[in-house]
């Protein structure tokens, strides 16, 4: 069941400059039963989402505690019913996005045409045919690759593509979480996915795995 | 190839959603970019996002002793 547009704004609740949620929680016993029954599971998930934002052991696991401090603060707008990881996902987020902001490390992408980068990902991936990376990057140890490679993007893209593509969400969950119009979404997401791909094919370039020649060229020698 | 992604992640109309399956079954350029870039979104789908393990155990018993500390009126 999906919240309600509005009514699960979490992140809204706690006091705007109180950057670590350490004042007291006016939550009482069966309060907080409930938030940690509903919660709690959802720890592991999250925790892995705080681990593809801050790319740091130490770093996620403060994310992750000052998300649930949060989202304590924040229980009594929690609307029942309402999908409680999609609401830790975005008090999360925000989170995050307080502390890179903080960093002065913040910046904005572009909004890409999605169609574009649709054709340009098919584009790459044909050139990669016709040397013979395609068929080299496939040979790779690929998740150990795409680690890498996610460690490169930088946080808005990352976001999306761990929400969308390892979290499963959809296009209109992760605008939700991130708080940005679904072409937004539509857009980073394409544009991280070449970045990824155009990233692996660097890779399998490095691994110096044998390149063939074009075989339109193999052909005219003849 | 433009409806490349939307069509992997089944976000099209569906009439077109069929009408690019259609083209799949008969072009086979593009045919292999769907298939490189399906596995593609599966190898990312398997990573789980990150390289770094969760001592999940441990990091429960932090937040628990976090949130009841702060229910308690803690610093």
């Amino acid at each position: 069941m999906t919240p309600q547009s509005g009514s699960a704004a979490p992140h809204h609740a706690p006091q705007e400059g109180d950057g670590r949620a350490q004042s007291a929680v006016a939550v009482e016993g069966p309060a907080v039963s409930s938030f940690e029954r509903l919660t709690m599971p959802h720890l592991p998930v999250i925790a892995r989402f705080a681990r593809s934002l801050t790319r740091d052991a130490a770093a996620a696991d403060d994310l992750v505690q000052e998300t649930y401090l949060r989202a304590l603060r924040g229980w009594h707008t929690f609307r029942d019913g309402s999908d409680a990881r999609r609401w830790l996902f975005a008090i999360c987020h925000h989170a995050f996005l307080r502390d890179v902001q903080r960093a002065d490390v913040y910046v904005q992408p572009p909004d890409d045409d999605p169609e574009l980068e649709s054709l340009e990902t098919a584009v790459a991936h044909w050139r990669a045919q016709q040397s013979g990376l395609a068929d080299a990057a496939e040979r790779l140890d690929l998740g150990q690759a795409i680690n890498r490679a996610m460690g490169t993007l930088s946080p808005h893209y990352r976001t999306v593509v761990v929400l969308v593509d390892v979290e499963g969400q959809t296009y209109e969950e992760a605008a939700e979480v991130l708080g940005v119009p679904i072409g937004t979404v539509r857009s980073r997401l394409f544009r991280a996915r070449r970045m990824l791909q155009d990233l692996l094919f660097d890779y399998a370039r490095d691994a110096g795995f044998e390149v063939t020649h074009m075989p339109a060229a193999k052909e005219a020698i003849k | 190839m433009r409806q490349l992604w939307p069509y992997l992640d089944g976000a099209l109309p569906e009439a077109l959603q069929d009408r690019v399956a259609e083209h799949m079954t008969q072009c086979a350029n593009c045919r292999s970019h769907f298939e490189f870039a399906s596995s593609f979104l599966t190898a990312i789908q398997e990573s789980g996002g990150t390289g770094v393990a969760v001592d999940v155990d441990s990091l429960r018993i932090r937040i628990l002793a976090a949130l009841a500390a702060a229910s308690d009126g803690g610093p």
